[in-house]
């Protein structure tokens, strides 16, 4: 698993890549955290499309991290990129975080600004 | 199929590629399959834990014992009707911490797990845990034309 953290149109993009799970979670909120820490009032965007696959460590961390952003350090909402044809999405959907997170189809639309997240689409 | 697994953090991974390989084998429609990996990574996952203490911020894992096994069994099942289902076992020897313990956000991969299969039983006992799910049923493979 390798997230790679790149500037692009005013937003840190952290593509994420390889199996979220109990051995690499760790290295996805570590990423964030820094990500957070340097965001200097951009948005942070969260490329899942090359993920291939999403444990419940994975869905934890895209929960708090969405929550920390908000809540508890006055950030923009995390954004995440997931394609609807993988795996990602599936368990995204069971736990309902599709309700919570702010998903887009891809990194251009995360970046694009304005709201159109996949669940309201 | 039959794994012995250690208790470590790799197991999950190994478990996935061990079940793909499997069910793959055994013509399983690709849907199915990936629901019932996704099953087994977080039984595995969840064993796995169960032979971790945490610390009570929840932010620091040690080890209770040296790193235990992990047994993972797998058998499909044909009806007369040449409808199949799959059944496994996941099995450890670790020690179930009540979710109310670990903090918030700790449900998810029970919830997983009910949905990527049809039954879901888990028996917690003071030396381990036996996960048994049972996968939906899948209609038989169409006959190939000579």
């Amino acid at each position: 698993m390798t997230v790679r953290s790149s500037d692009q149109d005013g937003a840190i993009v952290l593509t994420v890549s390889g199996d979220v799970d109990g051995l690499t979670a760790s290295r996805l909120r570590t990423a964030i955290a820094e990500a957070f820490d340097r965001l200097d009032g951009r948005l942070l965007v969260v490329d899942l499309t090359d993920v291939t696959l999403l444990g419940s460590p994975g869905l934890r961390i895209l929960r708090n991290s969405a929550d920390e952003a908000v809540h508890h350090r006055g950030l923009l909402p995390l954004r995440i990129v997931v394609d609807a044809t993988r795996p990602v999405i599936r368990p995204i959907e069971i736990v309902g975080l599709d309700q919570v997170l702010a998903l887009y189809h891809s990194v251009d639309h995360a970046l694009a600004g304005g709201d159109a997240p996949i669940a309201e689409g | 199929m039959e794994a012995v697994l250690a208790a470590e953090w790799v197991a999950p991974s190994i478990a996935r590629d061990r079940v793909r390989r499997w069910l793959t084998a055994h013509r399983w429609s690709r849907a199915h399959r990936e629901d019932l990996v996704l099953a087994i990574s977080e039984a595995v996952s969840n064993s796995v834990e169960h032979g971790y203490g945490i610390s009570a911020d929840d932010t620091t894992r040690f080890p209770l014992t040296p790193p235990g096994t992990i047994e993972l069994h797998g058998q499909v099942i044909t009806h007369a009707d040449g409808v199949r289902h799959v059944e496994f076992t996941i099995r450890d020897h670790g020690r179930w911490i009540p979710p109310a313990m670990l903090g918030g956000n700790r449900g998810h991969g029970m919830a997983i797990m009910s949905a990527c299969a049809d039954k879901v039983t888990i028996d917690h006992t003071p030396v381990g845990t036996t996960v048994v799910v049972r996968s939906r049923p899948l209609p038989r493979p169409p006959l190939r034309l000579a």
